[in-house]
């Protein structure tokens, strides 16, 4: 495999205050087009490092690179149109249709000063097609369902037309048909060249999609690489702390606890 | 109501230009309430009133409820609460505070009193932002209100200070009376001085009414999607902020234009500040006209502008409220 | 979202209900109760006039009307005997002796001191007043030699804490200062109201006044010195009919705010009843804001189209703002400005608009102003002689202090 990493951190270091390391000494390549799951236990440093990437919290030390240039030297608007976000929840306290609200994704294509046009409105309208919310487009937004939220934030993140999408707990409020949903727009998505990094702390879900897994523990990287290899029994148990057993279910990785 | 539905922005437009020309011959002279146009060109007195008080005043109010209404959108969303107003961070009561600090201490002139105003009004921002800096707990928005109402406290009692040390006689009941709002005294000279402040500061607004949506979301989002936070929310509160203070200055403390004008122009149009915005200066200036027509023409003293604006205000507001809340737009 | 809508309504009811109650509540100064009657012409005593004129002049300069002409009981320590005052609000005040330690207080405390002045051994019994007033350094020291040994009390409204120290046999004030008296009421000091807002009160207050300085004598004196000048003023143009009689502005000129406001006194004030007095037909009477000054725009001062104007202005001289008036555009297409019958009330150390003792002396100049024809014979420079003399000032120290004070329209 010769295509550069898309994403390569080497030896990240972050605290929030200076002497709580919340990620220690993170080092991780990852390709373009694949799928990769970040897993580990509630406070590993998922959603921090996740935020890192982003360019949202500076690292004290380490060195992040996207598609091979460092981080810094993309400006905001080069970033958002490279990295997509799906946050775990969103408290939006007015009542922005639907519609209105996938429609903000495309901001990274208007300048500061510019409205949308009727071509962003039609990628608006694919992305919610897409999805599967397309009936609920002119619904306001308070009045959706938890796991129907989740589905809009992620057709604005689409909107995105990132390189690289980043998702935190994805799944986590969707009911079983939504989640085969969600999955199958990630796998699509993915065929299409986009790489997609998401955070959870289900290591099913991770089984189902990811092409690469991450376990991260107190802020560092216990084990990193493809799926198979990487989601085994003991790397789990030094995990999670709990003894974990993984086993095969119709062909497909099960990890029991 | 096809024409609303279609062209809202249009319809709007031409309502406020509709309540201009009518508020024209609106007012107490010769009788109270209504002039026949045709007295414009017979009277040499109806000439002058209507040119040089009546004009003057109706621009004044017009701009003075599309400041308030566009700053009080703006600050719903930047704040992401839909109870804050303008002149909340310290800019009305530092308002309020400097002039009453130019009334008792400097001098009487309009123009002493409308510059002291403003700037304390804008000094007032300064302050809350600057405190909020220094508040360690919760996040911006939290820093930026719990700043804001100290900062409006502190200049709250400062006006109560200089209340107390007013001249009972001569300068208190002009303190009290400015803190009630009116636009008795409007002049073109007045009109002057606010439109360099406001009309380019609502221009900023306008341009920038379908990225105040992106304002509103969490900041971790916003960023995401390319916004520079900071800097676009700072801008926009400086616009909102010198609109409001430009106003206030001339006019007083006129209040609940900037709370409750937004609320109807969202409730009217939809959420989206795209044309939100626009909808809330347009209703905006159109309340405060018909308020101060109301002010000027009902009894044969004055009422102060405030009244009317909180009374309206708030009965329009409740009604609102209490009908029924559409959980879909169609 | 609910709750927050619901909060939303009850805020904004209540804010509406604040707002009504805000409307309600009276803008500027109290006002007094009660209505007046028509002003009542009197039959004045002819001797009237001559008696204040009889006062002998004092000798040295800060006039000490201490040789007091006066026919008061004046001789001290009479047996002191219990004297029951009826004030101005009815209540019966049952004092031990005709007091001899006098403080004032209140809003407006001047109007009620100007008024116990002319009473001669005021000066002398008046131990403490609050220090508002700027008249402390110009009027005062022409009529009162004790003002070294009076107390200042800080703010107009000085309460119990400062006036008790100084033990007062009673304490004056204006009706409207009912807080303060209740609370020194609660010392057992002993308070006393007066009013003086309207012709008839002057009457009955004068008596109260003269009560308490135990001098009714000089009190009758005094009130018929008023008494004739109303007559004097009422007698022309009592037969005169509606139409005869001009329509009269009066205005008082602020900067409320940092912007100039013209606003219009309510019906009930001294201000109207010296316009209806002096023969005017006052335009400003159906204003229904009784409260206080209430600001008119000058849309409605055009619909009015006064055929005089008066201009009172409490911040300096009047006629620097009625000069401002004639040259502002807007104002010269009104037919009053034309005509030159806008004028600036005069006033010494205070306009002589006020309820305040110079009441007279403005009813009387309104009158050559509003009738002139009917009162040609009037020499205000002898009328404010005459007026003085009661304070026992004579003619060259009205030249010499009062007469370069003078401002408005004076000739």
């Amino acid at each position: 495999m010769n295509t550069p990493p898309i994403l390569s951190l080497t030896d990240l270091c972050f605290g929030y205050v200076p002497h709580a390391q919340v990620l220690r000494g993170i080092s991780l390549d990852i390709l373009p087009g694949t799928i990769t799951a970040i897993l580990g236990p509630n406070g590993a440093g998922k959603t921090t490092l996740l935020r890192v990437i982003l360019g949202l919290l500076t690292p004290q030390r380490g060195t992040i690179r996207l598609a091979g240039k460092p981080q810094k030297s993309f400006s905001r608007r080069e970033m958002s149109r490279l990295i997509g976000l799906v946050p775990q929840s969103e408290y939006v306290p007015f009542d922005f249709s639907v519609l209105e609200f996938v429609l903000l994704g495309r901001a990274p294509y208007l300048g500061p000063l510019d409205m949308p046009q009727e071509s962003d409105r039609a990628i608006a309208r694919e992305a919610l097609r897409a999805i599967g919310l397309e009936h609920l487009r002119e619904r306001v937004t308070p009045s959706l369902s938890g796991g129907e939220r989740q589905l809009a934030m992620m057709a604005r993140a689409l909107v995105q037309q990132p390189r690289l999408l980043l998702l935190d707990e994805p799944t986590s409020h969707l009911d079983l048909s939504n989640r085969d949903r969600v999955l199958n727009v990630l796998r699509a998505q993915a065929r299409a060249g986009v790489t997609i990094i998401f955070t959870t702390h289900d290591p099913n879900l991770t089984a189902t999609i990811a092409d690469y897994v991450i376990l991260m523990r107190q802020g560092a990287l216990l084990a990193a690489g493809p799926l198979e290899a990487t989601l085994t029994a003991e790397n789990l148990t030094a995990t999670y702390g709990i003894p974990v057993r993984v086993t095969r279910v119709d062909g497909q990785l099960f990890v029991v606890a | 109501m096809r024409v609303w539905r279609q062209h809202p922005f249009a319809f709007l437009l031409a309502l406020g230009l509709l309540a201009l020309i009518l508020s024209v011959f609106v007012g107490r002279f010769p009788q109270p309430y209504w002039m026949p146009p045709s007295l414009l060109q017979e009277n040499e007195l109806a000439r002058q009133l209507v040119f040089n008080l009546r004009l003057p005043r109706l621009l004044t109010a017009f701009l003075l409820g599309m400041a308030l209404g566009g700053a009080g959108a703006v600050m719903q969303m930047i704040f992401r609460n839909p109870l804050v107003e303008p002149g909340f961070l310290g800019v009305s009561q530092g308002a309020g505070f400097g002039a009453a600090l130019a009334i008792i201490k400097i001098s009487n002139a309009p123009l002493v009193v409308a510059v002291s105003a403003a700037s304390f009004a804008l000094l007032g921002l300064v302050f809350s932002y600057a405190l909020a800096r220094n508040l360690h707990y919760g996040n911006w928005v939290l820093r930026l209100v719990l700043a804001g109402i100290a900062v409006s406290a502190l200049f709250s009692s400062g006006i109560g200070v200089l209340k107390y040390a007013a001249d009972p006689l001569k300068q208190l009941p002009e303190i009290t009376f400015w803190l009630l709002g009116g636009l008795w005294g409007i002049t073109w000279r007045e009109v002057l001085y606010i439109v360099p402040m406001v009309l380019p500061a609502l221009f900023i607004l306008w341009l920038m009414r379908w990225r105040l949506n992106l304002l509103s979301l969490s900041d971790d989002t916003a960023f995401s999607l390319g916004v520079a936070v900071g800097r676009e929310r700072a801008l926009l509160l400086v616009a909102s902020v010198a609109a409001t203070a430009a106003v206030v200055s001339v006019a007083g403390i006129v209040g609940w234009i900037g709370l409750i004008v937004p609320h109807i122009a969202r409730r009217l149009i939809g959420t989206d500040a795209q044309h939100a915005l626009p909808v809330a200066m347009l209703l905006g200036g159109i309340f405060a006209l018909v308020c101060d027509d109301l002010a000027r023409t009902l009894f044969v003293a004055e009422i102060p502008l405030g009244i009317l604006t909180s009374l309206f205000g708030a009965l329009v507001f409740a009604g609102l409220m209490m009908s029924a809340m559409p959980r879909s737009r169609e | 979202m609910f709750t927050l809508k619901h909060s939303s309504t009850l805020i904004a009811l209540v804010l509406a209900l604040g707002a009504l109650v805000a409307c309600a509540a009276p803008t500027a100064a109290p006002a007094p109760t009660t209505v007046p009657a028509a002003p009542t012409a009197a039959p004045a005593p002819t001797t009237a006039p001559a008696a204040p004129t009889a006062a002998p002049a004092p000798t040295t300069a800060p006039a000490a009307p201490t040789a007091a002409p006066a026919p008061t009981a004046a001789p001290a320590a009479p047996t002191p005997s219990p004297i029951a005052i009826t004030d101005a609000l009815g209540r019966t005040v049952q004092l031990d002796k005709v007091p001899q330690r006098i403080v004032l207080t209140g809003r407006a405390f001047f109007m009620v001191l100007d008024a116990l002045y002319f009473f001669p051994d005021a000066a002398r019994r008046v131990i403490g007043m609050p220090d508002i007033t700027q008249s402390k350094n110009d009027f005062y020291p022409l009529v009162d030699t004790y003002l070294a040994q009076k107390k200042f009390f800080q703010g107009n409204d000085a309460g119990p804490e400062q006036i008790a120290p100084t033990q007062p046999d009673v304490v004056l004030m204006k009706s409207t200062n009912l807080k303060i008296g209740q609370a020194l009421e609660q010392l057992k000091i002993p308070v006393v109201y007066v009013d003086l807002e309207t012709p008839e009160r002057y009457t009955r207050d004068l008596a109260i006044l003269g009560q308490v300085m135990g001098a009714p004598e000089r009190a009758k004196t005094i009130d018929a010195y008023y008494k004739a000048q109303v007559e004097r003023v009422n007698a022309p143009i009592k037969n005169l009919k509606e139409t005869d009689k001009p329509r009269v502005l009066l205005l008082q000129y602020s900067e409320k705010g940092g912007t100039a406001a013209f606003s219009v006194p309510p019906r009930a004030w001294m201000q109207t009843l010296l316009v209806e007095m002096a023969g005017g037909r006052a335009v400003w009477k159906d204003n229904p804001n009784q409260s206080g000054w209430s600001t008119v725009n000058l849309e409605q001062i055009a619909a009015w189209n006064p055929e005089i104007v008066f201009v009172v202005f409490y911040g300096g001289n009047s006629k620097d703002i009625v000069a401002k008036i004639k040259a502002d555009s807007k104002w010269q297409a009104l037919p009053a400005v034309q005509a030159n019958k806008v004028y600036a009330f005069p006033g010494d150390f205070y306009t002589w608009d006020q309820p305040d003792a110079r009441w007279a002396l403005g009813l009387v100049w309104l009158a050559t102003k509003i009738h002139p024809t009917l009162f040609r014979d009037v020499n205000i420079n002898q009328e404010i002689i005459k007026f003085y003399a009661l304070y026992g000032l004579d003619a060259t120290a009205v030249q010499a202090k009062v007469i370069p004070l003078l401002t408005g329209d004076l000739p």
